[in-house]
């Protein structure tokens, strides 16, 4: 396989550069004096090698002007790339050796849209083969594992072969070096419901979430396999997930993710466990209360554990239980313990969520008693 | 950085550029196939202009118009250049500000933008950047903002997006759950409040300690907490922590309108709030402007 390419800027010279420069920028009387374009720098041998490949081309410089208030002082090598780059462009050659330019233009760049655009177009005319194509772009995501430009290549790519046997293994590759990287996601979800990958998925999720079961990438994941596979419809579907989330959750109590999911199982249209959640949440919260002390102990449970034996996200999920099941009293007291003691960070926010809670149960009492269709619509959002 | 649509780059390529990386463009005529808008930047040069007092008057609005249509996607979404690239929540909220500032919403379908932004609605209450991906608060900025330029916020009614977002902030503000806060996510995650209104739930002394802690000794503020040179102050993360400061309502600093991340003072002298009853969002009604 291909050598993992190495940076193509040094980081650690360069921001030793920047770091020089901004000290002598606020040690100088006029700090923002335009820098010397290119004063002194020359191109490397190999930009001289591509300049002379591309002799019979009259390369565009881009435009400079006293007049631009933010110009880049672009490295000799990167400009004299783009300078050659911007002429092919306009010429719309599409050759080997066009292809190959475009890949020194994403070196230079890798965020330069155009130049990938104008590499598809020279990979589609030459009707190259796209396989070494996939390798090129691990490496480059790899790299720069961020970066759009590079993954919408892929996607790209990928579609055009019809042929998504190596994205699982590349999307966990990428995964492994950073388990919450928002591109591999999506196109991981992207591989797995274009070409029906689903085998396997909920195996990988499980190995994630034991590495780290905070990992809310992985839950997110989770719901989306469930919801196109099995579907969230079904009673025993949803027992199965809400069991699922409970295990996890009992593991970190302070832990966001398996409460999150819980509530989002508990907006589903169809759903109708409540009492199975309130049955969890209550056993959890008895379960986290400190035993019961000798006499002459101190009573430090809240100083020492005041997470532990209070979560927030668990006390949350109680606030919504009990506003479902008409248990308002409970729920504005919860609202009140977190305002003051478990949550205060979000203090305004608990006043607001009791006067909500409270604005629901009115209207709802007022109106008519049985309104348990009012109060549910006033918390859910539209069905996942 | 206006760019110039001609027989090679077409009707689709209306809008700006971000700057000249693609050659000079002194004719219609000359621009290449290639010589495209991006829609964020066509919302940032608009955004630019309006805060420095331009008029509009040298913005082809139509070519602006004509561009916008070009990159709307059949399920609602939006690329960022007509020759193609990934469409997601990011230039949905582009498109939209870049209408909102033309007061002009014939290059997009509403309905479609809505459908699309809805579909992202992730199970619990955030939005992704696409349908079925993690909440994101980066996303959920792009989207809200959004319906409140189209003026179909309504369509989030519910708590649930509401306590997504304040559970976001841990000191300073996250931008998923379970991650790292991150001075820009003071914005991304203030800045919904403040469309959805609710921006006064913010433990403001939390979030300020947080982003003074990010405060540079050359000055500007970086993602996270540390010194040079293991961490740098960068414009992007100096500017999220200015605006939300200015959210949080900073001594001295100018209120802010988050939906479009300029000033109030910007945005009451802007070309698009010079009419009878000011701005207006999509459906005609006023756009109202936060507390």
């Amino acid at each position: 396989g291909r050598q993992r390419r190495r940076s193509p800027v040094d980081l650690r010279g360069h921001h030793q550069r920047a770091h020089s420069r901004c000290a002598r920028a606020l040690a100088s009387p006029r700090p923002y004096a335009t820098p010397p374009v290119r004063a002194g720098r020359m191109a490397s041998a190999e930009t001289a090698a591509l300049q002379r490949e591309w002799a019979d081309v009259t390369p565009i410089p881009q435009e400079v002007s006293d007049q631009f208030c933010a110009q880049i002082n672009y490295e000799p090598d990167f400009a004299a790339t783009m300078d050659i780059f911007r002429a092919v462009i306009k010429s719309g050659e599409k050759t080997q050796r066009a292809l190959e330019l475009t890949e020194k233009v994403i070196e230079g760049n890798a965020a330069n849209y155009t130049a990938w655009f104008y590499r598809r177009e020279c990979l589609f005319a030459l009707n190259s083969d796209l396989r070494p194509e996939l390798e090129l772009v691990t490496d480059f995501a790899l790299n720069s594992p961020k970066n759009y430009q590079i993954w919408h290549h892929r996607r790209a790519i990928v579609d055009k072969l019809g042929d998504g046997s190596e994205e699982l293994h590349f999307t966990t590759q990428i995964l492994n070096e950073d388990s919450k990287n928002y591109h591999a996601w999506s196109h991981r979800q992207f591989a797995l419901q274009r070409f029906n990958l689903w085998a396997g998925e909920l195996d990988f999720i499980q190995s994630l979430l034991e590495k780290d079961l905070r990992n809310n990438s992985a839950w997110n994941q989770r719901w989306f396999v469930v919801k196109h596979t099995d579907g969230f419809h079904s009673a025993d579907v949803r027992l199965r997930e809400l069991q699922y989330a409970f295990e996890w959750a009992k593991k970190a109590p302070n832990n966001e993710s398996p409460f999150n999911y819980i509530r989002g199982i508990m907006r589903h249209p169809e759903f109708d466990e409540i009492s199975t959640v309130r049955e969890f949440a209550e056993h959890l919260r008895d379960q986290l209360r400190p035993a019961p002390r000798e006499e002459d102990e101190e009573d430090n449970s809240e100083a020492e554990h005041p997470c532990s034996t209070n979560p927030p996200p668990l006390l949350a999920l109680l606030v919504e239980v009990y506003t479902s099941t008409h248990h308002i009293e409970e729920a504005l007291e919860l609202c009140d313990q977190l305002a003051k003691v478990h949550d205060t960070i979000r203090q305004k926010y608990w006043y607001w969520k009791a006067g909500r809670i409270h604005a629901m149960h009115h209207h709802a009492t007022v109106t008519d008693v049985d309104s348990a269709p009012a109060a549910a619509a006033a918390s859910a959002p539209p069905a996942p | 950085n206006q760019v110039l649509t001609g027989p090679l780059n077409g009707d689709g390529a209306g809008g700006f550029v971000g700057g000249g990386f693609l050659g000079p463009m002194k004719s219609a005529e000359e621009a290449t196939r290639y010589h495209c808008a991006h829609v964020s930047m066509t919302y940032c040069a608009l955004l630019v202009l309006s805060i420095l007092g331009d008029d509009f008057s040298r913005v082809d609005r139509d070519a602006v118009m004509r561009g916008i249509r070009a990159i709307q996607q059949d399920d609602g979404s939006f690329q960022a250049v007509s020759l193609g690239t990934e469409s997601d929540m990011r230039f949905v909220f582009s498109a939209v500000a870049t209408c909102f500032m033309l007061q002009d919403w014939r290059g997009i379908d509403v309905d479609k933008t809505v459908a699309f932004i809805l579909r992202s609605r992730s199970f619990d209450g955030g939005f992704g950047i696409l349908p079925d991906q993690e909440a994101h608060a980066g996303a959920i900025y792009c989207a809200s903002a959004a319906l409140g330029m189209l003026g179909h916020l309504d369509k989030v009614m519910g708590d649930c997006l509401v306590d997504f977002l304040v559970a976001r902030q841990v000191g300073g503000f996250n931008g998923r759950i379970n991650k790292v806060p991150d001075t820009c996510y003071t914005f991304w995650v203030g800045g919904s409040m403040q469309v959805l209104g609710v921006h006064d739930q913010i433990d403001v002394e939390s979030a300020r300690n947080f982003i003074l802690t990010c405060q540079s000794a050359i000055g500007g503020f970086s993602k996270v907490p540390g010194k040079i040179p293991e961490v740098y102050p960068d414009v992007l993360h100096a500017h999220y922590s200015v605006l939300g400061l200015s959210l949080m309502r900073e001594p001295g600093f100018q209120p802010i309108v988050a939906a479009l991340g300029m000033t109030r003072r910007s945005f009451l002298a802007a070309p698009f709030a010079q009419q009878p009853g000011g701005a207006k969002v999509s459906t005609g009604a006023p756009f109202e402007l936060p507390e």
